[in-house]
């Protein structure tokens, strides 16, 4: 009896365990196979993964400049390299700008390829995710094609090598060849102009996409192509969205800058990338543009002596992006913002030659610069004047948001802006001619050593 | 247990009357070792596959603190990584993989082990800090509870325990009690050792460091503090250069001043302020006996361990209870065990950080007990302090009493085993276990550790009326981390035993659940008050402002830590598995094993989850056979052994689909957040082997000599390899199943009984083993390559390979060259792309050839032990100049690389005929990193250690009437040191010289022990 009792007992045992094969199949918390559309939205909302961009331009850039011997062997390789504007930036080693763009580029393609067949989510839901994707991988690709290709060239774009498009997530049967510049474009447009009407006017965060950020991106990407009525159109249609402008005045009296999130001005918060170059020395020319009142002199730049970096300078360092030393991401802010929207429809409307209004809106922005005691508005009579005072307004407003090295490249196509730029690092002198080949970055030698048809950019 | 029915014959007046009697066969009588699968226990006489045991008594003859230092070059093909606390078992059979990932399966009395080590370091793996060790060494099993270690190897064992045991399997059986009075038995054991001498530390002298410190001032890589009050401090004889620049002082004053500096020397003052003699104190005691339906075993142990730094040590409790029971006229069988593990330990860093390089450690001139002022010049500091700052600066004294890391581990281990005896032949078991480890980190830094005080101090702005406001409340910062695990396993099975005359048939089988779960979470807080217990609430991302801040400036920052994480990962298992032997004649032996495990694992198909593995054996006894009669005298035991199974791993780290996880939710946007950990790869499948091993047992001379040879090969498909794929795609490595390899190896154990008389005895032990391993496929195109430790595996290399730069001297500024496959010198300033041709092979990184060898000596009661460890045939890089510590764009301050080949660097133009020491200006990355992967700095890695040497005096039986039934002395030296060395570079392999403390090979550890029995 109790022998029989046992064996049923073990026999019935072992036909439970057989079929158990989805006793395995548990749940993890956090950890699964990439299903629900909240998944694919969360993908964006990772602030390292995609807000963080580009390191390099700055450092090319003429806002800065090494004078303090202090600072000299404290520059890493990849920042020494590019500095220098040197024929070789990154070694044998990984570029970290590239990597980190064609990063977003692949969470982007993931999204795209799936979250429409996702589960758990709303088409609407589904939608939005998908448009935010398109605005996340066109940021992207603008800053890609602006440092690793040639300038927007009308007459060239077409043929002139701009980056790698890859717009879905996949390992086999990706073309990496270079597409146009024009193609570039042309896909940052698209993406863009179809996400808009899926995109909420304004973000929850900042760091989020949105109908202000595409409308900013697209107005940056006109100004580059030298479609002035475009940006300008889209600058308004950007400030529609968000024109409020943060007035810098109470913060000389002791008050505590506002965390990044906080910052009303931001249109869309992408940051500089780098983690190793910590001294933002300003260049003696920048210098040379700010009066002791401005506030932007005031509150974001500091004697190199009192940077908050040892070891501290001679010279003057920005620390705009230090005032609040730990934020929801390092690093300067690079992405559009409402005075950029204004400088850039300020340019637009001095070249359409309507200096008035262009002078208007700089003095509506400088109002929040300067204290109301200290205020003096800009004048200038010409088309030519206003356009001047415009680009050292933009100077002045945009610095080390690294968007001034895409001037540079931009500029040096009118021969009136042209400029040559040089420098002196451990007792060497470098030069950059206007145009030169060194404005586009270099692909790293290991990436066209694994694809070959990846073509090298000539330096 | 087994029974055993015996059939006698007794003559009853004139009758014969046949009486059955139902024996018990006790444990002694039980001839020779007998191996534990941990589903069965076999005779190593009649086992096919390839196992060495290491039983109680042999533990017990190598008495060291930690359980792997006793096994040290016992097991042949078993290399015991003691200072890494990792087991390698035979040769890897995967190209990746840390050697956590390479350590056998630890399976304890039938049932895995909770985490796969023998012994824990307190301080490493258990939560948010991950700090160097401590020295503190926890044994996970107490080493006076085991009854025997068996470590299997080969194919055999590996199929039986899935696709967990790809790296071999050890299984520890614990003692039991044997029925029979009460024995208590009582043993204790105290260690010593001396800290290591510091004036071993391969180090330059106070005056060569001060001569190198001004050679840094003089290429003005060092600040004049005077500059700004935010510049940094210096250091003495930095700050005598400076006033000596600075016009304060003249030339010769500056000389004498450095002159006196150099006279000085910390060692001794280090040695006896942070340091001191290290002691281990165990205790143990235990009871065991039993009688007529049951026997127990009942443990206890305490250990104190404090290692040579101040202001750590360790604590451990165990206890054991076994108890055996039979009901039902032994037809059924309840065995229980209940295990009780509880250790603290207190970790404190300054007196390791006060003997190593970096922004804490002393200056050779240093003098301990004056305050180090890390963030400006005394002055300042003063100035803080005056206006109600906390002092801002640091003394390492004072540290050791202001921070300490706590902890704890508790953890319980319960196992039921019911076993019904249906028929003598046939029965059923249910087991079943549990464990549940809790792990608590509790990290208390006081309100005047220099942590606490650089927080604070940095968050206190000082308004315009002078008041400070406080942004990080003031108080000791304490912060928790916890994390309990829990594990169990169910298992039912059947046993089938029989014999059919001269053939025996014994199969088992059965199913297996097993669920591994944990859960932890971190806490932080602020302000945190020692006499209440209480912290306060802070926000951990609302700005506060900092010290930088002026009444019309405002810098400030956020705490910015993240605490609302709770980890919850969960595993399951789904196993079958069978076992089968059968022998004919005890002479032919047949084993078979196969096994079929499921598991969680995200991403995968059924069919690609599971995969059954298998393995086959037989033994032929030779000297059973007719012919082998006539070797008998001599060779009394002589058997062949062959086995042929599979193995395999689980794709982790690759997925057919991409693989979401869900991070924290972030604390600045408030949104859920997540990325992608591994992308989809739809062509992955398992990794595989096939392992033969064919092996030779001999028992000769009266069996005082045995001899046991094993030979394998083993080959691995399928190997999991990182793929470099251009970043363009998103990823810069992706995994693919494109691997194989091939590996062999042999072992041979000689143990003998060399003298065997009644005072005397002498016998001894020797094993080596040898493995070899060769890369047989894959396609990862190796030509560009970013330095030797960057080669991936080459086919037709081992997959443990060593390269080098091919060293070309120092060029004119003192910086690194090395020489192409051109053989053209390419300089560190303009570095070329480099294909593999362009460096060269040098060796082997682990020993291909490792053993030991054990003599004893006995006379009479006493006995003297020695225990060798050998390691041959590798190379290894060695560092001179201490590379991390070279002055390069980010390590200028501090203490800084005291090698003592630093002396000898590059100053000057025309030094580069004479010296391969880079120079300290123009240092560049490429330079540093060619100097210390050339060939230059390859050196041979062969070593043969004596790990330790023991006199024991045991009394022996003192008689049955007796209070003592018996009792052992024992004294013994451990960590003796070098025997030999190939290398002529005077640098032990095992211990190179990183210019730190921890570098630096113990001293020798004295212990005594005692154990007695009532």
């Amino acid at each position: 009896m109790k022998k029989s009792f046992l064996i049923y007992a073990f026999g019935a045992l072992v036909l439970i365990a057989a079929g158990c094969r989805k006793y395995v199949e548990v749940e993890q918390p956090g950890r699964r196979v990439l299903k629900l559309t909240s998944d694919y939205d969360a993908l964006l909302n990772s602030v390292f993964t995609m807000n963080y961009g580009y390191s390099l331009p700055p450092v090319m850039a003429d806002d800065f400049e090494v004078t303090d011997v202090v600072i000299e062997p404290r520059i890493t390789n990849a920042i020494r390299m590019a500095y220098t504007w040197s024929e070789n930036v990154y070694g044998d080693l990984n570029d970290a700008d590239w990597d980190r763009y064609y990063k977003q580029i692949y969470v982007c393609n993931q999204i795209t390829d799936g979250v429409m067949t996702s589960e758990g989510g709303t088409e609407e839901q589904k939608r939005a995710t998908y448009a935010e994707a398109r605005v996340f991988r066109a940021a992207a690709y603008l800053d890609l094609v602006n440092m690793y290709a040639k300038h927007y060239n009308e007459a060239t774009a077409a043929t002139d090598l701009g980056v790698p498009l890859v717009l879905r997530a996949a390992f086999e049967g990706v073309n990496l060849t270079r597409a146009s510049v024009k193609n570039v474009y042309a896909q940052i447009k698209t993406d863009l102009l179809e996400a808009m009407p899926y995109l909420p006017p304004q973000p929850f965060r900042s760091t989020e996409a949105s109908q202000m950020a595409a409308f900013g991106l697209l107005t940056r990407a006109h100004l580059y192509m030298g479609a002035y009525e475009d940006a300008r159109r889209y600058a308004d249609s950007a400030l529609k969205r968000n024109n409020q402008l943060l007035n810098l005045a109470p913060f000389v009296s002791g008050t505590a800058f506002p965390p990044k999130l906080s910052q009303p001005e931001v249109l869309f918060l992408r940051v500089n990338g780098s983690s190793s170059f910590v001294h933002y020395a300003m260049s003696r020319e920048l210098q040379a543009l700010f009066t002791p009142e401005d506030l932007r002199w005031r509150v974001y730049t500091v004697p190199g002596t009192n940077y908050p970096i040892a070891p501290t300078f001679a010279g003057r360092g920005y620390v705009g992006h230090r005032l609040v030393l730990i934020d929801v991401a390092s690093g300067a802010l690079t992405g559009p913002s409402v005075p950029e929207m204004l400088l850039t429809k300020a340019e637009c409307l001095a070249r359409d030659n309507k200096p008035q209004e262009a002078i208007d809106l700089l003095n509506m922005l400088r109002q929040n610069r300067f204290l109301p005691a200290e205020y003096q508005p800009l004048v200038a009579t010409t088309a030519d004047e206003a356009l001047r005072v415009t680009l050292e307004e933009r100077r002045r407003e945009l610095m080390w948001s690294g968007t001034r090295w895409f001037d540079q490249k931009r500029l040096n196509q009118e021969p009136r802006f042209a400029k040559t730029v040089t420098r002196t690092f451990l007792g060497e002198t470098y030069t950059l001619a206007p145009n030169s080949n060194r404005y586009v970055l270099p692909i790293a030698t290991k990436y066209i050593q694994l694809n070959p048809e990846i073509q090298q950019n000539p330096r | 247990m087994s029974f055993q029915r015996v059939t006698h014959k007794v003559t009853v007046g004139n009758a014969p009357v046949t009486v059955t009697v139902n024996m018990r066969v006790s444990q002694l009588q039980l001839e020779g070792v007998t191996v534990s699968t941990g589903y069965q226990k076999i005779d190593k006489q009649q086992i096919t596959g390839s196992a060495t045991v290491i039983t109680a008594k042999d533990i017990q003859q190598s008495p060291a603190l930690n359980i792997m230092e006793r096994l040290e070059g016992m097991v042949p093909g078993v290399v015991f990584d003691v200072r890494n606390n990792a087991i390698q078992m035979r040769t890897q059979n995967s190209y990746y993989g840390d050697a956590k990932e390479r350590m056998p399966l630890v399976v304890i009395d039938g049932f895995p082990a909770i985490d796969n080590y023998l012994t824990t370091n307190p301080t490493t793996g258990l939560g948010r800090t991950d700090k160097a060790t401590n020295n503190s060494v926890i044994n996970n099993i107490n080493p006076n509870d085991i009854e025997s270690i068996s470590f299997l190897k080969d194919a055999a064992a590996a199929a039986i325990w899935g696709s967990r045991a790809a790296n071999g399997v050890i299984v520890i059986e614990t003692k039991r009690g044997k029925v029979g009075a009460p024995s208590v038995s009582l043993s204790t054991a105290v260690s010593i050792s001396e800290p290591a001498d510091l004036s071993n530390l391969n180090v330059m002298s106070t005056k060569d460091y001060i001569e190198f410190e001004q050679e840094l001032f003089d290429k003005n890589f060092f600040t004049d503090p005077a500059s700004h009050w935010r510049t940094p401090d210096v250091s003495r004889a930095q700050q005598i250069m400076f006033d000596a620049k600075n016009g304060k002082i003249t030339t010769a004053q500056r000389d004498q001043l450095l002159a006196e500096l150099g006279t000085r020397n910390n060692r001794k003052q280090l040695n006896d302020v942070m340091l001191q003699n290290a002691v281990t104190q165990q205790y143990g005691l235990s009871v065991s006996g039993g009688s007529g339906n049951s026997d127990y075993y009942v443990s206890g142990n305490y250990a104190k361990d404090r290692p040579v730094f101040r202001s750590n040590g360790t604590e451990s409790y165990f206890a054991n209870v076994r108890v055996n029971s039979r009901f039902l006229q032994n037809r059924l069988n309840l065995s229980t065990y209940i295990n009780q593990t509880y250790s603290k330990s207190q970790v404190n860093m300054a007196a390791m950080n006060s003997l190593q390089p970096g922004q804490f450690g002393l200056r050779p001139y240093e003098d301990i007990n004056d305050p180090k002022y890390l963030m400006f010049t005394k002055a300042v500091t003063d100035s803080f302090t005056r206006l109600g700052y906390f002092p801002w600066s640091y003394n390492a004294i004072d540290e050791l009493h202001q921070s300490k890391t706590t902890y704890r581990k508790n953890s319980s281990r319960i196992n039921v085993a019911l076993t019904g005896h249906i028929t003598d032949w046939f029965s059923l078991n249910v087991d079943g276990t549990y464990q549940r480890t809790g792990a608590m980190v509790e990290e208390l830094t006081k309100e005047n550790a220099y942590a606490t005080k650089q927080l604070v101090n940095e968050g206190t702005s000082r308004e315009a009326n002078g008041r400070l406001t406080y942004g990080v409340p003031k108080g000791a910062i304490l912060k928790l981390s916890n994390v309990v695990s829990q594990d169990y396993t169910l298992r039912f099975g059947f046993n089938f035993n029989k014999q059919f005359g001269e053939h025996s048939v014994h199969v088992l089988g059965g199913n297996e659940f097993r669920e591994v779960k944990s859960e932890g979470y971190t806490q932080a807080h602020y302000g945190y008050d020692l006499q209440t217990s209480s912290g306060i609430v802070v926000n951990p991302t609302t700005p506060y402002k900092t010290y930088l801040s002026t009444p019309t400036v405002a810098f400030t920052k956020t705490l910015g830590y993240a605490d609302a994480i709770i980890n919850r990962p969960i595993t399951r298992y789904l196993s079958y598995y069978g076992v089968a032997n059968y022998d004919f004649k005890k002479r032919y032996f047949v084993s078979g094993s196969v096994r079929f495990d499921d598991y969680t694992e995200l991403g995968l198909e059924r069919r690609q989850r599971a995969k059954p593995f298998w393995s086959v054996g037989t033994r032929w006894d030779l000297t059973k056979e007719n012919f082998m009669s006539s070797l008998l005298p001599v060779i009394n035991n002589a058997a062949l052994r062959f086995t042929v199974g599979t193995a395999g791993k689980v794709p982790v780290g690759g997925n057919p689909f991409s693989l979401y996880n869900a991070s924290a939710v972030d604390q600045y946007t408030t949104l859920p957040n997540g990325t992608i950990s591994t992308p989809g790869n739809p062509d992955l499948r398992w990794e595989t082997s096939r392992t033969f091993n064919t092996g030779l047992d001999l028992r000769m001379l009266q069996q005082r000599l045995v001899v046991a040879f094993d030979i394998y090969q083993r080959r691995s498909t399928g190997i999991l390899v990182n793929m470099p794929m251009n970043p363009t795609l998103g990823w810069s490595t992706i995994a693919y199943n494109t691997g194989e390899m091939k590996s062999n190896g042999f072992e041979v154990a000689v143990s003998g009984e060399i003298i065997r008389a009644t005072d005397w005895t002498w016998s001894g032990m020797f094993n080596i083993a040898y493995t070899n391993t060769k890369v047989t496929d894959n396609r990862f195109g190796t030509q560009a390559v970013n330095g030797p430790t960057y080669v991936g595996p080459l086919v037709g290399y081992p997959v443990d390979r060593l390269f080098a730069y091919r060293w070309a001297g120092l060029d004119e500024r003192g910086q690194s060259q090395i020489y192409n496959a051109k053989g053209e010198k390419i300089s560190s300033f303009a570095p070329k792309p480099l294909t593999i041709d362009d460096i060269k092979y040098v060796g082997r990184a682990t020993p291909p050839t490792t053993g030991g060898l054990m003599q004893t000596l006995r006379y009479k009661k006493l006995s003297l032990t020695a225990r060798v460890a050998y390691y041959l045939g590798h190379k290894m890089f060695y560092d001179p100049v201490g590379a991390p510590q070279l002055p390069s764009g980010s390590q200028l301050s501090g203490y800084l690389s005291t090698a003592k080949a630093m002396a000898d660097r590059w100053r000057q133009p025309g030094d580069e005929a004479n010296t391969n020491v880079l120079g300290i200006s123009n240092i560049n990355f490429n330079s540093i990193n060619w100097f210390t992967t050339s060939d230059i700095n390859v050196i041979d890695a062969d070593n043969i250690r004596l790990q330790q040497v023991s006199l024991s005096y045991a009394l022996g039986s003192l008689g049955k009437r007796a209070f003592v039934k018996n009792m052992n002395l024992g004294v013994t030296a451990a960590n003796v040191g070098l025997i030999w060395k190939k290398n002529k570079v005077g640098v032990d392999p095992q211990y190179v010289f990183t210019s730190s403390y921890s570098s630096l090979r113990p001293s020798p550890n004295y212990n005594f022990s005692m154990s007695v029995t009532f």
